[in-house]
């Protein structure tokens, strides 16, 4: 929180508890905890934050096809889905020969398209890492596409 | 209409506007303190400090259960101390949610059984700066309001984007981008003139100016292009008071990226809810965390799947609308039978069908479109009676009364509400503030209806007085989608893109903000169950999990 924030909220606090006739002592400074030995761990990250693994496209799997698939349905999806008329299909696309580019289909032409965008397509490079490619382009390989009637499943729930 | 078989499976603005924040949190916080509800103590309890021996109040604290992945969320009060409902024995993992200035504390293998004290927690400052450094690990405890807070840009510029892209998803899955300006503009023009959130059939004209649409391209270019810095975040306050008087309880779905939608429990306490984007709809065991999938029977082809508004009627039958392939469905659970009622609308498939509906007493459904409020025969689709409307083409959201005498909703696509008297066959349709976007809403005891309005408006049409009354969310940038009334007359609504769930006392005029442990809180759709006392809220995260809020007082 900003000082200035918190110098705000601390005299605005005062001020209208005060004038309200309701301020009760401040906090004390000693904890009176039957706890023992204190706590303190300080991981540089906790995947247990949801949108830590949402930030990250790590939802599904840290790396690899599965977490290309999350890549693919932010990233991809939305265009290029099994309903839409304006973009192309990219289920089979390793099984082409070409792409629309009349370049061969390999990672290196899938990737550069990716990053580089097209006509209607925005240009990736800015945004996604080569990591990001690796595991998006591992997923278009060996899994492609989405199925809305098999979304992928949470690895969290664990509830039977 | 015939049955179908189905089958269930298991599977700068920134200050003015802080502050003014903040004075809302300060008045919440005022609310006197009530006896805590004893059904919500009785558990491991603690105390959170912070490394230099401060005692921090609004630290939520959380315990996950690892047989069932549940997760329970309290929060420390002015003096440090927190305390848990009273939890089943087992093995859990304590951590900090949202932890934010201070550095994430993880402690996992914890056995709980009993009311024990857990041992201190202490927490180390990420940063002695004033604002919090922008690594991925902060970035993404921001709420929208923070993102917001935090960038450059003008007032105008930031209201381009809220007003224009607060409903289909956070405003974090715009931020954590870069690209050039002609990446935007492909991607901002795909998002405002595709129909719906799927944005499959494609609209030229748009939803919008085309200027306007330039000038968020180029704000979004600045200040998220290829060499844009993130920024150093300001933060809102951290929970205060009553907003510490809450246990959040969250479960976890068994399916990712399904556009978790609408909430609706049963008479035997089970939670059912919606995916907009997947052929799969859900009923929560409360009791155990379990979830019962029941599989929504295969739409035509070249259709997307997906059910938008659901609702479990008096009987335990569940109804729902498929959105992209407009029917209307009924399920009974007892037998895992879908039937399907064709839906006739004008829009083409893969577009959404217009709005939501409501169930009347007799169980006829109600909506509005076309020019007409309609109660149409559930099990046919076809009107009974119709109310033309003067003014409005239609309402998103749709309510009746208890009494089933008033319908009410928030217009589309325009700023308003319509209310109809079906008793005297009296039409309203006041308008409300520009962009204050009523959508969703509900009737309070008095028959007075209430709507979230997405530009961050909670509206009421008072029926006695056959006017407005509009209350601003205190947190900037807050945007809601729906509104619910308790048994009270107190409205709940989920504040998207604040991460704070709003509860508001209209004979008061106080917001009470509950922040939630995750930072986005889109909310569609709030179910609240009136059993208990306090009531119970819950909603399900368009992120795909479901939450319960349980207030203490």
């Amino acid at each position: 929180m900003r000082p200035c924030t918190a110098r705000w909220m601390a005299a605005a606090i005062a001020a209208i508890l005060a004038a309200q006739g309701i301020c009760r002592e401040a906090a004390a400074q000693e904890a009176a905890s039957a706890g023992a030995k204190p706590e303190s761990s300080a991981p540089i990250r906790d995947n247990y934050q949801r949108s830590l693994e949402t930030y990250e496209f790590k939802k599904s799997a840290a790396s690899g096809p599965e977490r290309g698939r999350e890549i693919f349905y932010y990233k991809c999806w939305f265009c290029h889905n099994e309903y839409t008329k304006q973009a192309p299909q990219l289920t089979g696309l390793f099984k082409r020969e070409t792409l629309l580019s009349g370049l061969p289909v390999n990672d290196d032409t899938v990737k550069d398209r990716i990053r580089n965008g097209g006509a209607g397509m925005a240009a990736y490079k800015y945004t996604l890492s080569e990591a990001d490619l690796n595991d998006l382009v591992s997923f278009v390989r060996d899994k492609c596409c989405w199925d809305s009637d098999a979304p992928p499943a949470n690895p969290r729930y664990r509830a039977r | 209409m015939a049955p179908i078989s189905g089958h269930g499976s298991r599977q700068g603005r920134g200050v003015a506007r802080l502050m003014a924040g903040v004075a809302f949190v300060l008045l919440s916080a005022m609310v006197p303190p009530a006896q805590a509800d004893a059904r919500l103590q009785g558990g491991p309890k603690g105390v959170v400090k912070s490394s230099k021996g401060e005692l921090l109040e609004g630290m939520m604290v959380q315990l996950i259960a690892q047989k069932n992945a549940v997760r329970t969320t309290v929060y420390t009060n002015a003096d440090g101390r927190y305390e848990f409902p009273a939890l089943d024995a087992g093995t859990y993992t304590l951590r900090i949610a949202l932890p934010r200035e201070f550095k994430p504390f993880v402690k996992e293998q914890v056995e709980i059984k009993g009311p024990a004290a857990l041992a201190d927690i202490t927490l180390e400052y990420v940063t002695d700066s004033d604002l919090l450094p922008p690594r991925p690990e902060i970035a993404a405890q921001m709420t929208g309001s923070e993102w917001l807070l935090s960038l450059s840009g003008t007032g105008e510029e930031k209201k381009l984007l809220t007003n224009n892209c607060n409903w289909c998803h956070s405003y974090q899955q715009i931020f954590r981008n870069h690209y050039d300006e002609a990446g935007w503009g492909k991607i901002v023009y795909r998002m405002t003139h595709g129909a719906g959130s799927p944005l499959i059939n494609i609209n030229e004209r748009g939803r919008w100016d085309g200027n306007e649409e330039a000038r968020l391209v180029k704000w979004l270019a600045r200040v998220r292009g290829p060499d844009s810095k993130d920024p150093s975040f300001v933060t809102l306050p951290r929970p205060q008071g009553r907003q510490t008087r809450v246990v959040i309880t969250e479960y976890e779905l068994p399916r990712l990226e399904t556009a978790t939608h609408d909430v609706s429990g049963d008479s035997k306490g089970n939670l059912w809810y919606s995916t907009h984007r997947s052929s799969y709809v859900g009923r929560l065991d409360p009791r155990t965390g379990a979830v019962k999938e029941f599989h929504v029977p295969p739409v035509g082809e070249g259709v997307l799947p997906g059910t938008h508004w659901i609702y479990v009627d008096k009987n335990d039958i569940v109804w729902g609308s498929e959105n992209w392939a407009h029917n209307i469905w009924r399920l009974d659970p007892k037998t895992e039978q879908f039937t399907r009622i064709p839906w006739k609308v004008r829009e083409p498939a893969n577009t959404p069908m217009g709005g939501n509906y409501a169930v009347d007493p007799e169980g006829f459904i109600w909506k509005a479109r076309e020019r007409k409020v309609s109660k149409v025969a559930a099990l046919t689709g076809e009107p009974v009676i119709g109310y033309v409307l003067k003014k409005f083409a239609g309402t998103y959201g749709s309510a009746m009364s208890r009494d089933g005498r008033y319908f009410g909703g928030g217009a589309w696509p325009r700023d308003g509400v319509v209310v109809v008297d079906t008793k005297t066959a009296e039409v309203f349709e006041p308008d409300t503030s520009p962009r204050s976007g009523p959508a969703r809403g509900e009737f309070d005891g008095d028959n007075n209806y209430w709507s979230g309005g997405r530009g961050g408006m909670l509206v009421k049409f008072d029926t006695s007085e056959k006017r407005i009354h509009e209350y601003r969310l205190p947190t900037p940038y807050a945007s809601m989608y729906s509104a619910q009334v308790d048994k009270n007359g107190e409205v709940w609504a989920g504040e998207m893109h604040s991460g704070r769930y709003l509860r508001f006392n209209p004979k008061t005029v106080a917001f009470t903000e509950y922040v939630l442990p995750e930072p986005y809180g889109i909310d569609r759709e709030t179910w609240i169950d009136n059993s208990t006392d306090p009531v119970t809220v819950w909603y399900v995260d368009h992120e795909g999990w479901l939450v319960r809020i349980q207030p203490m007082d």
